[in-house]
């Protein structure tokens, strides 16, 4: 089954002008041009519908190559910005809802979570990998992540710290009711405090 | 060389001798008498007119610079101010026209009331009886009847269901004005368009943020039906409601809060001079009327300037993941307005792109934004940030750190409402991000596709267009490409052709 372009198909990633170009060596995993359009939207973000149309028009390649590409092995590069969008786009292949703890589509994104190279990422685009996989867990809603999420608060990026306090927000689980709170208390970026703030108050306990 | 210049100065006297000796100020008997650059008026030499409203009121200025009193009394047919006596204006009498299709005026006692080029809603707040585009006007039937700055041009008088009239407006810059709507559902307005005008924008708001609103159908001054609201996702399937927004001559949705009309965003179908008519509703969510009664702003582009000011706005970018991108410091309004990265990399970049539009860069200028609950930005707060967007000239661009959901690298209305500083569409957002895996020249790209959204350019193919040939920009001669600044994606590149450019020419963000 050919989930993406055949390797020496048009590697459309290049001249897009990379911040960090992939070292010599390294595999880009091939793309055709609609699935790299498809993935690559500047001021949308694809469909569930745009995305599978362009995997032979079947949800389960969809979900397999947005597994490829969101969460690549360690021998294979992906274009940045494509693994970002396949990361948020994963959300859409739950095969049911609310997603179950075991789906693929959740797995990949525990997997990214938990993965170090994102996980201890302090700087770069890894870490961005890291907050589109929190970003897309919580809109997941599977209550188990809560403690995922939580741990997620003491991260030294505040974006991250951000993040975490919204995935929070939006799991809708008021067991991350005291990790926000104790957070809330030692938080000194005001755009986290926000975020934790926002969280209480949506999960039922607003910040005085 | 000498006898050039002696030949220099034998001309110079013989101009000299075309005109008496008398200076400014001092008494004469006829024109004669006073300096070539003077006249004689009431027995005195004074500076020769260019425009009318130098001689006073109830004069009239003549191609040889001259003042004519005006002769017209009370009930005398007129065209211009300048045919009325002094203390009368030329007032339009009703909707009566002459054979050319303009209304006939005659001349009236002057209302005890604003001057010319005073805001204002009705005709009785003017002192020379006619109010239109939110503003008191002057008939005219030349440039030199009109004080200095206007030009005189035909007008569509709404009161006269669009019927034209000559009068005095700036031909330069943007005519901004509100229009009157009194129902939620009910009001068709006249918006109406100068023969002098480049291009127009409609704003349309309310203050429920929960109710849509927009036009319901919009027609041309020639009559053709130019606009009919898409269904109702709901009401019809999404693709039923796209394929229809796709098939309209004028492109337009109506959104949650306010949305913004373009006129012209196709060169084949250019602006008309006379009125249009744009029927405006409210709408709930479901598509059904709503209660909240709109208002209507129009914005006329008078001139073909092509200057596009940027206004960088940028939120708290401190520890930012991609800092290396900028040199590994925090970048903000000071660090970016002397930054090689940025001047050289992003701003020359986008330039260059603007350049092959016909676009020039024109000031660009930079300020911190403190308000950090926008830093990292979900793009359902967009509106918020887009307010503190204050400039009615130009673009505000607004740099957030990160932009949610995760991928999007960029956001702004399409079109945008240009002319108009401080709504809740006012600007285009960009997330910092993008530096952690793009270069500043592609951060430009990016910039400058959503500019040329905010200033009424579509995506010249949408992604679905092969299952959709319909779903692509209006404009005849910019292809399917990858090459155009336009493709929806980040594999676009900078080409626009020549209808794109007219589009972009005429967007009043440009001074």
């Amino acid at each position: 089954m050919k989930l993406l372009a055949a390797a020496g198909a048009m590697v459309v990633a290049i001249g897009l002008g990379y911040a960090v170009m992939p070292a010599l060596g390294d595999a880009l995993l091939p793309l055709s041009n609609p699935q790299f359009d498809t993935l690559t939207p500047i001021d949308s973000v694809p469909s569930s519908q745009q995305i599978t149309k362009v995997f032979n028009n079947s949800s389960t390649d969809a979900l397999a190559g947005l597994q490829q590409l969101a969460n690549p092995p360690p021998t294979e590069i992906v274009d940045r910005g494509v693994q970002l969008r396949s990361v948020r786009a994963l959300i859409n292949y739950c095969a049911t809802s609310p997603c179950a703890k075991a789906d693929p589509a959740h797995m990949t994104l525990v997997a990214i979570a938990d993965n170090p190279l994102y996980g201890e990422a302090r700087t770069g685009s890894d870490l961005l990998v890291l907050r589109a996989a929190l970003e897309a867990l919580g809109a997941l809603k599977v209550p188990d992540d809560v403690d995922r999420l939580a741990a997620q608060l003491q991260h030294p990026s505040r974006d991250i710290r951000a993040v975490a306090a919204r995935a929070l927000r939006d799991l809708g689980n008021t067991q991350a009711i005291p990790a926000l709170r104790a957070r809330y208390n030692v938080e000194r970026t005001e755009q986290v405090q926000t975020a934790l703030s926002d969280a209480l108050r949506i999960l039922g306990q607003p910040v005085p | 060389m000498l006898s050039r210049s002696l030949s220099a100065l034998l001309l110079l006297s013989l101009a000299g001798c075309t005109g008496g000796d008398a200076g400014i100020g001092d008494s004469c008997a006829a024109h004669s008498d006073c300096q070539s650059t003077l006249q004689c008026v009431s027995g005195v030499c004074e500076p020769k007119c260019q425009r009318a409203p130098e001689c006073g009121d109830g004069y009239s200025c003549d191609r040889d610079g001259f003042c004519h009193i005006a002769t017209g009394q009370a009930g005398d047919k007129c065209s211009s101010e300048v045919q009325c006596a002094p203390g009368l204006s030329c007032q339009i009498d009703g909707t009566a026209t002459d054979e050319d299709g303009h209304l006939l005026a005659s001349c009236t006692l002057q209302k005890p009331s604003r001057p010319a080029g005073s805001q204002c809603a009705l005709d009785s707040e003017c002192r020379n009886g006619t109010c239109g585009l939110g503003r008191c006007i002057d008939l005219c039937h030349d440039t030199r009847d009109c004080g200095s700055g206007l030009a005189c041009m035909g007008i569509p008088r709404v009161e006269s269901d669009g019927a034209i009239f000559e009068g005095c407006l700036p031909p330069r810059g943007t005519v901004v004005w509100t229009i009157p709507v009194t129902t939620p559902t009910s009001d068709t307005i006249l918006v109406p368009i100068p023969d002098a005008a480049r291009s127009a924008t409609v704003v349309f708001q309310v203050d429920d943020l929960a109710q849509r609103v927009g036009a319901r159908t919009i027609e041309s001054p020639s009559g053709q039906s130019l606009y009919t609201k898409p269904c109702d996702i709901g009401v019809c399937s999404e693709q039923t409601s796209l394929d229809q927004y796709f098939a309209q001559p004028l492109r337009h949705l109506a959104d949650y809060g306010q949305s913004v009309l373009q006129l012209p965003t196709n060169p084949a179908l250019p602006l008309e001079p006379g009125a249009y008519r744009v029927a405006v509703s409210s709408f709930r969510a479901n598509g059904i009327p709503g209660s909240a009664i709109p208002r209507v702003t129009a914005i006329l582009k008078m001139d073909s300037s092509v200057f596009l000011d940027l206004h960088f706005h940028f939120l708290d970018l401190k520890d930012h993941p991609c800092e290396q991108a900028f040199g590994n410091q925090q970048l903000d309004a000071a660090a970016a307005e002397s930054a090689v990265f940025f001047r050289s990399d992003y701003l020359g970049e986008l330039r260059t792109i603007f350049a092959g539009g016909g676009v020039s860069l024109g000031v660009s200028t930079f300020d911190d934004i403190i308000s950090h609950d926008l830093d990292g930005l979900d793009v359902n707060d967009v509106g918020s940030l887009l307010a503190l967007g204050k400039h009615d000239t130009g673009i505000d661009v607004f740099f957030v750190r990160t932009l949610s959901p995760a991928g999007l690298q960029a956001f702004g209305p399409n079109p945008g409402p240009a002319g108009i500083g401080g709504t809740k569409q006012s600007g285009i957002v960009i997330g910092v991000d993008t530096l952690c895996y793009r270069s500043w020249n592609t951060l430009a790209r990016l910039t400058a596709h959503e500019v040329a959204r905010y200033m009424g350019l579509s995506h010249n193919i949408e992604l679905e267009v092969a299952q959709h040939p319909s779903w692509r920009d209006p404009i005849a001669d910019s292809d399917d490409s990858s090459n155009n600044l336009m493709y929806f994606s980040e594999r676009g590149g900078t080409a626009l052709s020549a209808g794109q450019r007219e589009i972009l020419t005429r967007s009043a963000v440009l001074r």
